[in-house]
């Protein structure tokens, strides 16, 4: 696949299109799927949905105005009646394609309404489709920054906000710092490039694992949460921290998911997001499709630093 | 998969250079540069970091004659804002063209860096990063990056190669061209020709 996307680029290339010119691109509606043989039972949520825990949702690659990000959106928005989510986290790609004011209402003011008029507050992470004023707008609640943390309202939780497209020294520098000085017993990274990735099209990102899986290890970050690959994986423990592709909140890649040593869980036949509960020290999970099916759950125990 | 010893070759690597890289916080293009016996003559660092210091302080001061933008920003705001800032770039530059900012020494010179960053197990998995998205484009100076067209994901070997920016400025690639972008106004400023070198042809297997 990266072959054949090079190849495209360059064949562009050497057709001379001046800058400033769009590319084509089209989305084809997908219909909602049918129960596929060998689905995961649907059923009630498989958490504990205890008072005083920290609940949030998750996805990513997203803001493509396609009826699947419309019917994941609603389906979110169905879930968050019996899960009272407190918070989304996004995986960037936020606004795929053009980025006009019109763009932010249909590819994210409108589908997920019902989460912002409840008041749902979004922390979104950039990817490489989102242009960097999307750190100014309001709902993003970046305060203009490209990289950030935040700590939970009421649990001992904190957030890491990366932009993985740049990750500059400064950046680094920065994460370093933060993860270093955060007394929180849960350090939650958010990033668009999958630390590990058992997808075809863009899979792991190594350069940024080199540089980012040390410190995570040093300063005990117990998840990591990533999109960029259009599907949803749960990949194995790597040495204690538990990494989540959460990029199918748009239009999926279907069958993109290879099989590797890697997966734990993995989804690609429809649009899925993650739904999270903390209690003290463990994180209850469940992956949902947009069919409302869950199609993984689990639990994560705190990964602490060495010390 | 991640047995395999390539793979293990690129992080191993990776690790390597990056530990160095990023233990030289201020001098950054000495770190790689240095190793591969490249040095950058200071006249030239001296020169690249005035033209783009320059840079960024015409657009402060093109952005202080705007609107503030509040912090409840619309996206309407956002944009018109983002837009106009543009606009002013673009009539201050008029006469903007390739090479103001990327001097011809200072081309040869990144491209020679980039030839070490991209070259062996970690340059192709760098290479591999940059390329994960298509660029059908071509880069010309004082036009608008469209909005349609993703941006490419910077290596972190990159961009502690390079020499640091302002935070008005950042390095992107087109395909294998290195643009340098205003952040705010998406206007392209300058490129440096195919600085990343071509591919290695694939070894034809027997």
């Amino acid at each position: 696949m990266p072959g054949r996307r090079l190849v495209v680029a360059v064949t562009l290339l050497l057709t001379g299109t001046p800058l400033g010119c769009a590319p084509t691109s089209g989305t084809a509606p997908a219909p909602l799927p049918q129960p596929q043989p060998g689905a995961p039972p649907s059923g009630p949520l498989q958490l504990p949905t205890k008072g005083g825990s920290l609940k949030f949702a998750v996805f990513g690659d997203f803001g493509d105005a396609t009826p699947e990000q419309y019917q994941t959106a609603a389906q979110i928005a169905k879930t968050r009646g019996t899960f009272p989510f407190e918070l989304v986290l996004t995986t960037g790609d936020n606004l795929l394609g053009s980025e006009r004011p019109q763009d932010f209402q249909n590819k994210f003011e409108i589908p997920y309404k019902p989460l912002l008029d409840a008041g749902v507050p979004f922390y979104a992470s950039l990817g490489n489709h989102d242009a960097r004023e999307q750190r100014n707008y309001k709902l993003f609640n970046m305060n203009g920054k490209l990289y950030y943390s935040f700590k939970a309202p009421n649990q001992s939780v904190r957030f890491f906000m990366l932009e993985s497209s740049y990750l500059d020294p400064e950046q680094v520098k920065w994460i370093d710092n933060e993860l270093r000085t955060s007394k929180e017993d849960w350090k939650i990274v958010v990033l668009h490039h999958p630390l590990y990735s058992s997808s075809a099209t863009h899979g792991s990102s190594l350069g940024l694992r080199a540089i980012l899986e040390p410190l995570f290890l040093q300063y005990g970050v117990s998840v990591v949460l990533a999109g960029h690959d259009h599907v949803y994986e749960r990949v194995k423990p790597q040495q204690g921290i538990t990494h989540f592709v959460v990029g199918s909140g748009g239009e999926v890649r279907r069958g993109d998911l290879r099989k590797t040593a890697l997966t734990a869980v993995g989804f690609d036949a429809d649009n899925a997001f993650l739904i999270a509960e903390i209690i003290d020290q463990v994180m209850y999970f469940n992956a949902i499709s947009r069919a409302g099916k869950i199609v993984d759950s689990g639990s994560i125990p705190r990964h602490r630093a060495p010390q | 998969m991640f047995a395999a010893k390539p793979y293990r070759a690129a992080v191993l690597g990776a690790i390597v250079l990056s530990s160095a890289l990023f233990a030289e916080p201020v001098q950054r293009p000495g770190g790689l540069a240095a190793q591969a016996g490249l040095r950058m003559p200071e006249e030239l660092q001296a020169d690249f970091q005035k033209r783009v210091g320059a840079y960024a302080d015409l657009h402060k001061k093109l952005e202080a004659t705007l609107p503030k933008l509040p912090k409840d920003a619309t996206p309407q705001q956002v944009d018109r804002d983002q837009r106009a800032i543009a606009q002013l770039v673009v009539q201050a530059r008029a006469d903007a063209k390739q090479g103001d900012l990327f001097i011809p020494g200072m081309q040869t010179y990144v491209r020679a860096l980039l030839a070490e960053v991209f070259k062996g197990p970690a340059g192709a998995e760098a290479r591999k990063q940059v390329h994960d998205e298509p660029h059908p484009v071509r880069p010309v100076v004082n036009k608008r990056y469209p909005d349609e067209v993703p941006l490419s994901t910077m290596p972190p070997l990159v961009l502690a190669s390079l020499p640091q920016l302002p935070a008005e400025l950042e390095y992107r690639f087109v395909n294998n061209d290195l643009i340098l972008m205003d952040v705010h106004a998406h206007i392209i400023l300058d490129y440096v020709a195919n600085a990343m070198p071509a591919a290695p042809a694939a070894t034809p297997t027997p």
